[in-house]
C-alpha cells in the first residue's frame, strides 16, 4: 500500500507541471494596431466588444502607442485579419494588423 | 452691420436630401466633444449615448430682464459605423421682467428634435482621427407657442415651442488625437410659420477647441482625461414676422466666447461652460444675452 502511494505521488509530481506548460501554451496574445483611438472613452467600446468574444481572457489599451492587446485561449478562439477589420470597422476605428505571440504577457 | 444669408433657397436643397439623410445616419467614435453643440457627439455603431444638460441664462435689455432655465437631453444611437440618429429634448422655464411690476412667465415641453449624421469623410491615424459629417433634421412643433397669461399671448420669444415644423441642416468637421480635439460646425435652421407667428431663421458657424489638460503624461494605464474646453459661437438670426410683417426688435447677429471643462472616463462624461457675449449686433431693442450656463454629463453603453 505504501509503495502504491509513494507510486502515485511520483506520478502526479512529474504530471502536473507538463499539464501546467501545456495549459499555459494555450494562451495567444494578440497585439492589434488600430488607427483612430484617441481617449479613454474609445478604447472602452472596443475593449467591451473583445472582451463578450469567448475565450477572449484579457483585453489592455495603449493609446499613446495605438495598440490593444488581447490574450485568448487558443482552444476556444482564434482571430482573423478579416474578423478584427469588421469589428474595429463597427466600432468606428481602422484595423491595422497585429503580431501574435504564443504567450500572453502580463496585462 | 449687415448680414444675408440666402437661408430659404437652402431649405430647399435639405428638404430634397433631408429623407436620405434621416435614413442614414453617422457616426463619430471620438470621445471629447464640444458644449455648446450636439452635431459632434460621438456614438459607436449599435451603441446609446445620452446626454444630459442644465441651462441656465440671463439676458435683458433697456426694460425688461429674461431668466431662462432649461434642461436638454439628447439621446444617440448608432445605426451603423457611419449613420447616427439623434434626438433632443427641451424643456425650458423663462421667467419675463419688465420692471414696471409686471412678470410673465412660461414654462414646459419644448420642440424635440429629430437629426441625421452621416460620415462622409474618415481618416485615421495613430492615437488620432479627423472626420467630416453632413447632418440634416426637422424641429417637431412639439412645444406650445400659444401661452397666455392675464396680459394675453405671450410673446415668441417666452413661449416654449414655435408651432411649426422646421428644417435644420449642416456640417462638422472633428479632429481628434490624444492631446487635442477640435470640432467646427456649421448649421442652418429654416423656420416656417405657425399660427401667423415666423420666428427667423437661423444661421450657426462654432468652433471648439479641447487640449488635455490632465494626465500631461499617459500611460496604459490611464483612466480619464480632463480637458479644457474653448468655444467660439457665432449665431445670425433674421427678423421675426407676425402676420408677415417683421418685427424690428427681433433677430441679429451674435458672437459668444464659451470657456469650459470637462472630464472624460471610458463610459462617462461630466462638463460644465460658462457662455459670455464677445459682441452683439442685435435690431432694435431685442434683448441682449448677458450669459450662459452649462453642466452636464454624458453616458455611452
Amino acid at each position: 500500500m505504501r509503495t502504491l502511494i509513494l507510486t502515485a505521488a511520483l506520478v502526479m509530481m512529474t504530471a502536473l507541471p507538463a499539464w501546467a506548460q501545456e495549459s499555459q501554451n494555450d494562451d495567444v496574445q494578440y497585439t492589434l494596431r488600430i488607427d483612430g483611438i484617441s481617449c479613454p472613452f474609445c478604447v472602452a467600446t472596443s475593449e467591451k466588444a473583445l472582451k463578450e468574444i469567448e475565450g477572449v481572457e484579457d483585453v489592455k489599451s495603449n493609446l499613446k502607442e495605438g495598440t490593444i492587446t488581447v490574450c485568448a485561449d487558443a482552444k476556444k478562439v482564434s482571430f482573423t485579419d478579416e474578423q478584427f477589420t469588421e469589428l474595429f470597422k463597427k466600432k468606428g476605428f481602422t484595423y491595422r494588423g497585429m503580431e501574435t505571440a504564443e504567450q500572453c504577457e502580463a496585462l | 452691420m449687415k448680414w444675408k444669408f440666402n437661408i430659404k433657397r437652402f431649405e430647399t436643397v435639405v428638404s430634397g436630401s433631408s429623407f436620405f439623410l434621416l435614413m442614414s445616419v453617422a457616426t463619430l467614435s471620438v470621445q471629447a466633444a464640444p458644449i455648446t453643440f450636439n452635431t459632434a457627439l460621438p456614438v459607436s455603431a449599435e451603441e446609446w449615448m445620452v446626454r444630459q444638460q442644465f441651462i441656465y441664462g440671463e439676458s435683458g435689455s433697456a426694460d425688461q430682464d429674461m431668466r431662462e432655465r432649461k434642461s436638454i437631453t439628447v439621446v444617440g444611437y448608432g445605426v451603423t459605423p457611419d449613420l447616427t440618429l439623434f434626438g433632443a429634448v427641451p424643456f425650458s422655464d423663462k421667467n419675463l421682467d419688465t420692471g414696471a411690476a409686471l412678470k410673465r412667465d412660461a414654462s414646459g415641453l419644448g420642440d424635440i428634435q429629430l437629426m441625421a449624421r452621416y460620415t462622409l469623410y474618415q481618416h485615421d491615424f495613430r492615437a488620432g482621427t479627423f472626420r467630416i459629417s453632413p447632418f440634416a433634421g426637422v424641429e417637431t412643433p412639439t412645444g406650445e407657442n400659444e401661452e397666455r397669461d392675464a396680459q394675453g399671448l405671450l410673446p415668441p420669444s417666452l413661449q416654449p415651442g414655435s408651432g411649426s415644423w422646421d428644417m435644420l441642416g449642416g456640417i462638422v468637421a472633428s479632429y481628434a488625437s490624444v492631446d487635442l480635439n477640435m470640432d467646427g460646425q456649421l448649421y442652418w435652421q429654416s423656420n416656417n410659420e405657425a399660427d401667423n407667428i415666423e420666428r427667423g431663421d437661423v444661421f450657426k458657424a462654432d468652433l471648439s477647441i479641447q487640449p488635455r489638460l490632465y494626465p500631461q503624461d499617459i500611460s496604459a494605464d490611464t483612466k480619464g482625461f480632463l480637458y479644457g474646453a474653448l468655444e467660439l459661437n457665432f449665431t445670425h438670426e433674421d427678423k421675426t414676422r407676425t402676420g408677415g410683417i417683421s418685427d424690428p426688435n427681433s433677430g441679429g447677429t451674435r458672437l459668444f466666447v464659451t470657456p469650459g471643462l470637462h472630464y472624460t472616463a471610458k463610459r462617462w462624461m461630466a462638463e460644465a461652460a460658462v457662455q459670455i457675449p464677445v459682441t452683439q449686433n442685435l435690431n432694435g431693442a431685442n434683448t441682449e444675452q448677458d450669459y450662459v450656463l452649462f453642466t452636464g454629463f454624458r453616458l455611452n453603453f
